[in-house]
């Protein structure tokens, strides 16, 4: 009790913070929307007990001109107000839906498509507090409705109020019964939706398209949809079995009610004890009143108590977001002095596990990078070459030990500064469908020479001025009908671009020339001195021939560093890197190669 | 309204063919329904005839009693037929989305991918409310049933209340209509709008390199501001559907106060006429106000039929593309266990360009045979490939599997014969094994042997549950991720357990190390024994593997032939081919 107690100012308190007006138009439509069926009731018993009373024909005409026009002017009144409350809350809905998407893009990378989160997101989408204002607003009008009601009774029978309120509260536990059930459904069913929906993803989106057909991905496709479906229908029936049920329940109760209804009132008036005017206001009065109840319990406290219990699932969602958001929340900090000039990185034994992991990714690692060199990371598959770069990067923090800047530790570098500090092309590097121009610039500084130059120094110059649209036009056609698709080797070139416009005092490069042909390999690999501009550059390449541009190379082995130094050295050690290289040069020498 | 008719017997039969249970639950509660609507009217009028009439107390509680039984029942089915036929709408709507997806995965590549055609994708998904439409039309038949009944109450009295309630409905159709054709603009400027959100929203959740990009170059704000465009749209499009709404609804308030007005006058004239009773009185008033909104409730489902049979051209729209897409395959063919593929002066441009990214290309690879093609980038690669792999049609020439035009094979009997690994490959959320077979019957024992052949075995040994491990953490808590290397690895074993005489490779070492790519070649000539193996690739070092080289620039072949003959050529190959030992020789003649 005491729980939901909490969750209701919680919901209250964000309520206000998010659509502080919809408080007040949500309770003016709901006092205006109570007294139509009240004014209804009143106006026509009034005309029916003149009309009995024989009352003068122009007094009959002026009741019902009154009548009526109060009745215009009242809903034309709650018109407008429910014009308003339609369109605050709808900007509330959306400040919410934005929100989840802020969430989403802020969360630690590890967390971006954590299962766990992501159910309780879906979950959590009930407590909606727009929805909870508007059923609060509901609850105004049933309270009010029920005074008015109240009223009528009073004056005419009291006795049967009582009777009905009774029958009512049995209602109530019938309704309680029903909700409870739908929100057990509703958890339940989160992970089929889920699953269902990246299904229907897989077969429809044209990433995958390729693999669907000529690998035939359809019929696993096709048979885990079925079987998820399977499992969704039997739930829902399941469901909606015990729902009937209720429902019948209801049913049975209410005609009970409106038979002592009619008795009561039937044998009031065979008794002369009340007239037919006051008759049909009863029967109005009973109707409605049958109704609001039903409205009440059925609609009201249930979409409160409803969005009562996913406020809890909310309030979860959001502690795990703030638990899992730290490294973006570090854009708070104060920033510090830092000699852009002068960059100097540094690994303190560091260690690092994947959260929820047992074995560590990396042990131990300890390493300098001064100014401006150029450092190559190379490595087996597996050996953590990409995951050294992601700690660099700051999408990990280190399990153990420190990585410091200048002899700061990253961790107290506000984020946004820190991610201005680095340029860096990634594996799976993204291309978003917008122009080549803002996937380089974004909605950074524009400074078209150095956007041309960016684009010049990664090659793609040939590329883009050949394009009718030159830097304007768009990358893939998810977007915009003229779209172009990359080959893979431009896109990386654009990814690289980015990289460079982006003028950050550190360029990272993993594996920048995978999809590029051997010409324009070796074109990217002479111009490297060019694109590192005196920047400290870090380097990861299976490539060994480009290695031997750098001026360390380190070595990682099963997440530690194995060897370290220059080509040379290494060499010369007759170590891994030395094997490694030899592996890869045996093609070229024993093939015939004429001068 | 003949072609009305005929799309309302369109949506009955596919209704009827994907959950027939629908109609027979939902179809009885226009009995129901009526007989509902006149009872409510009819019961106190003739309760309230019994009570001021000359009755015992006995006489009424009879009626009261025989009335409540009669509607207590009808309640009650109707209750029952609303539950059955709600489940099975439910049933229907999942049933269309899963169809959409089928037909989507048969599908031309050329249809899915421009964004014209994804619109089709995403309106056919406004198809699952096609239940909606035997509701509106159970609905509206229980309405004219209402109506008709009422009309006959109401005209016995007085003419003139069907005048009054006439001018309102034409005002309402009026309205309607209008709503309806704003609705058919905005359905087009909301699709194209959610389609901008699906795409970003796409990006926030489910694409790792997405999340990497916005993170390591503070994009979140960039980001922010392009969902929040979209969602302005989105609302702006909302806000003049609400102020429309508002300002046809207070014209209608106006209306009905006035036809209210009529009424009442005309009801207290005939009472102090003398020529109805009390009772009539108020069964009259509720006679008329129940016509009213009856009528209203009809043009409103004479609207949603209207919308809902958009929603079903949409659907249509989409099974045509499909049948338009399956008409070609006729001939009858058995999975060969060899492949021989001949290019016979094929030019392509891809729909909707003029270019042409491949130009009379003549070239024939023979059974078994391994060819490699390279060339600069751009220069079509990976487009003579995706011809090969029948996702589009060559604008000129054809393309012929062991004599026979592959566009003339069916394409299930195709796709049997060729096994690929793309340059952007894409493993699923699922366990590896479904990653490697995608299918039921998987052959642990192969799978194994295929995982260690080709260096991905002791990965596998140290996986608590091995080869059923799941990818990612979308579906199980201890999936896990795998590294680039370890991707492209899972995709060639798919390639490879298929065991199709074709063998189709787009840059298969891209991602792997030194070691595992020379493992790769190393093991390809015993696995790939007998197949025909068609890969690109830009590592020199793979043209070990490669018993013929086909070298493409701007969209020709320049060169053709074995490794020594091109290096002999001295022309593009040999240049490339030095461009990258250079450094690797240069430094071994030096040690």
């Amino acid at each position: 009790m005491k729980k939901r107690f909490e969750n209701l100012c919680f919901l209250l308190t964000y309520a206000w913070e998010k659509c502080k007006a919809l408080y007040f138009v949500s309770l003016g439509k709901a006092v205006f929307n109570s007294l139509l069926p009240l004014i209804d009731i009143a106006g026509l018993g009034l005309v029916v007990d003149a009309l009995v009373r024989n009352s003068p024909r122009h007094e009959v005409m002026r009741l019902i001109l009154y009548f009526l026009l109060l009745n215009l002017s009242v809903a034309l009144l709650s018109q407008l107000l429910t014009l308003a409350e339609n369109i605050i809350m709808r900007k509330a809905s959306d400040i919410t839906q934005r929100d989840y998407i802020n969430d989403s893009i802020r969360i630690d990378y590890h967390y971006a498509q954590d299962r766990s989160i992501l159910d309780l997101k879906k979950k959590s989408m009930g407590a909606n507090p727009a929805w909870f204002i508007l059923s609060f607003g509901q609850l105004i009008k049933c309270i009010v409705q029920f005074v008015g009601i109240a009223y009528l009774f009073s004056v005419i029978s009291p006795l049967f109020l009582s009777v009905l309120l009774l029958t009512s509260v049995l209602s109530i536990l019938f309704i309680v019964r029903e909700r409870r059930l739908d929100f057990a459904y509703r958890n339940e069913s989160t992970e089929d939706e889920r699953v269902m929906d990246y299904l229907y993803k897989t077969m429809t989106d044209s990433g995958y398209a390729k693999e669907v057909r000529i690998n035939r991905a359809d019929s696993i496709l096709t048979r885990k949809y079925s079987e998820r479906y399977k499992i969704h229908l039997e739930r829902k029936n399941k469901w909606e079995n015990k729902r009937a049920f209720l429902h019948i329940c209801s049913l049975i109760l209410t005609v009970v009610q409106s038979i002592a209804m009619y008795l009561y009132f039937s044998h009031q008036v065979f008794s002369e004890q009340i007239g037919v005017g006051e008759y049909t206001v009863l029967l109005g009065a009973t109707t409605l009143l049958a109704g609001v109840l039903l409205e009440f319990f059925n609609l009201t406290v249930d979409n409160m108590a409803k969005t009562l219990d996913f406020t809890d699932l909310f309030r979860e969602y959001q502690n795990h977001v703030t638990e899992n958001s730290k490294i973006f929340a570090s854009s708070v900090i104060p920033m510090q002095e830092i000699d852009r000039e002068n960059l100097k990185i540094s690994f303190e034994d560091v260690t690092f596990t994947y959260p929820g992991s047992q074995k560590p990714v990396l042990e131990h690692i300890s390493f300098t990078i001064m100014q401006g060199e150029k450092l190559g990371i190379v490595g087996l598959n597996g050996s953590g070459k990409t995951t050294l770069i992601k700690l660099l990067c700051r999408l990990y923090d280190p399990t153990q030990g420190r990585i410091t800047l200048n002899d700061i530790d990253i961790r107290e570098i506000p984020h946004d500064e820190y991610t201005k500090l680095i340029g860096i092309v990634l594996q799976d590097f993204c291309l978003f469908a917008y122009s080549v121009r803002e996937n380089v610039v974004f909605d950074g500084h524009l400074d078209e020479t150095h956007l041309y130059e960016s684009i010049e120094k990664s090659g793609l110059s040939d590329k883009i001025i050949s394009l009718p649209n030159g830097a304007n036009t768009s990358i893939y056609k998810t977007l915009d009908d003229e779209g172009i698709e990359f080959s893979g080797g431009e896109g990386q070139k654009l990814a690289l671009a980015r990289a460079i416009y982006k003028n950050a005092g550190i360029m990272i490069l993993d594996e920048p020339t995978s999809a590029l042909d051997p010409l324009a390999e070796l074109a990217l690999f002479s111009r490297l001195a060019d694109i590192a501009d005196g920047r400290t550059t870090l380097f990861i390449s299976h490539r060994l021939s480009s290695t031997k541009f750098c001026d360390r190379i380190l070595v990682l082995s099963d997440g530690k560093i194995a060897e370290i130094g220059s080509h040379d050295t290494l060499m010369e050690k007759d170590g891994i890197y030395a094997d490694l290289f030899h592996t890869q040069a045996k093609y070229y020498e024993s093939a015939e190669v004429k001068a | 309204m003949r072609r009305k008719i005929r799309i309302l017997l369109a949506i009955l039969r596919l209704i009827a063919e994907k959950e027939p249970s629908y109609l027979l639950w939902s179809l009885p509660q226009i009995i129901t329904n009526s007989a509902l609507s006149l009872l409510a009217v009819y019961v106190p009028k003739r309760i309230l005839e019994t009570l001021t009439g000359v009755s015992t107390f006995e006489k009424i509680v009879q009626v009261i009693l025989f009335y409540s039984m009669l509607l207590l029942f009808l309640n009650m089915i109707n209750s029952y037929l609303s539950n059955r036929s709600n489940l099975a709408a439910a049933k229907f709507a999942s049933e269309i989305r899963f169809e959409i997806g089928r037909i989507t995965m048969q599908l031309e590549m050329k249809d899915i991918e421009t964004a014209s055609q994804r619109k089709i994708i995403q309106m056919a998904n406004n198809a699952s409310g096609l239940t909606g439409i035997l509701g509106i039309v159970r609905q509206m038949i229980s309405n004219v049933i209402t109506i008709v009944g009422l009309a006959w109450i109401a005209v016995r009295l007085n003419v003139l209340f069907l005048l009054a309630i006439a001018v309102v409905l034409a005002v309402k159709i009026l309205f309607s209509y209008l709503q309806f054709r704003f609705n058919i603009k905005a359905r087009e400027l909301y699709a194209k709008n959610d389609r901008v959100g699906d795409y970003l929203i796409g990006l926030a959740y489910f694409d790792n390199g997405a999340q990497k990009e916005l993170r390591v170059n503070n994009l979140q704000g960039w980001f922010m501001k392009k969902i929040l465009l979209y969602r302005e749209k989105m609302l702006q499009l909302q806000y003049k559907d609400f102020k429309r709404n508002a300002l046809f609804e207070s014209i209608m308030a106006v209306l009905m106060g006035a036809q209210s007005l009529v009424v009442l006058v005309i009801l207290a004239d005939s009472y102090l006429d003398g020529t109805i009773t009390i009772a009539d009185f108020t069964m009259y008033f509720s006679a008329v106000t129940s016509l009213t909104a009856a009528l209203n409730a009809l043009t409103q489902q004479i609207r949603c039929y209207n919308e809902q049979m958009l929603n079903f051209t949409d659907y249509q729209k989409l099974v045509d593309l499909l049948t338009q897409t399956k008409i070609e395959a006729t001939l009858d063919t058995e999975i060969p266990t060899q492949a021989e593929i001949v290019f016979d002066d094929v030019t392509f441009a891809y729909p909707g360009s003029d270019k042409n990214v491949l130009e009379h290309l003549n070239f024939t690879i023979q059974k078994g045979e391994k060819l490699m093609i390279v060339g600069v980038n751009g220069s079509g690669k990976t487009t003579l490939i995706k011809l090969i792999c029948k996702l589009y049609r060559p604008t000129s020439g054809r393309i012929l599997m062991n004599g026979k035009d592959i566009w003339s094979i069916p394409n299930e009997m195709y796709y049997r014969s060729i096994g690929a690994v793309f340059q952007d490959y894409r493993n699923f959320a699922f366990t590896l094994t479904e990653n490697v077979s995608f299918s039921e019957n998987t052959d642990s024992k192969r799978i194994h042997a295929i995982f260690r052949e080709i260096g991905f075995g002791g990965f596998i040994d140290n996986l608590p549950k091995g080869i059923n491990t799941s990818l990612t953490r979308q579906f199980a808590s201890d999936g896990i991720e795998l590294s680039g290397g370890q991707d492209q690895k899972l995709a060639i074993a798919r390639a490879i357990y298929k065991n199709a005489p074709l063998l189709i490779l787009d840059e298969p070492t891209a991602s792997l190390d030194v070691k595992a790519e020379s493992e790769i070649y190393a093991d390809f000539g015993r696995m790939a024994k007998g197949k025909t193996v068609v890969f690109i690739s830009h590592r020199m070092a793979a043209m070990m593997l490669a018993e013929q080289i086909l070298v493409l620039n701007g969209g020709r072949i320049e060169e053709y032939g074995s490794h020594s003959k091109l290096i002999r050529n001295g022309g593009l190959y040999a240049k490339m081919y030095a461009a990258q030992s250079q450094e690797f020789i240069a430094t071994e003649s030096c040690s």
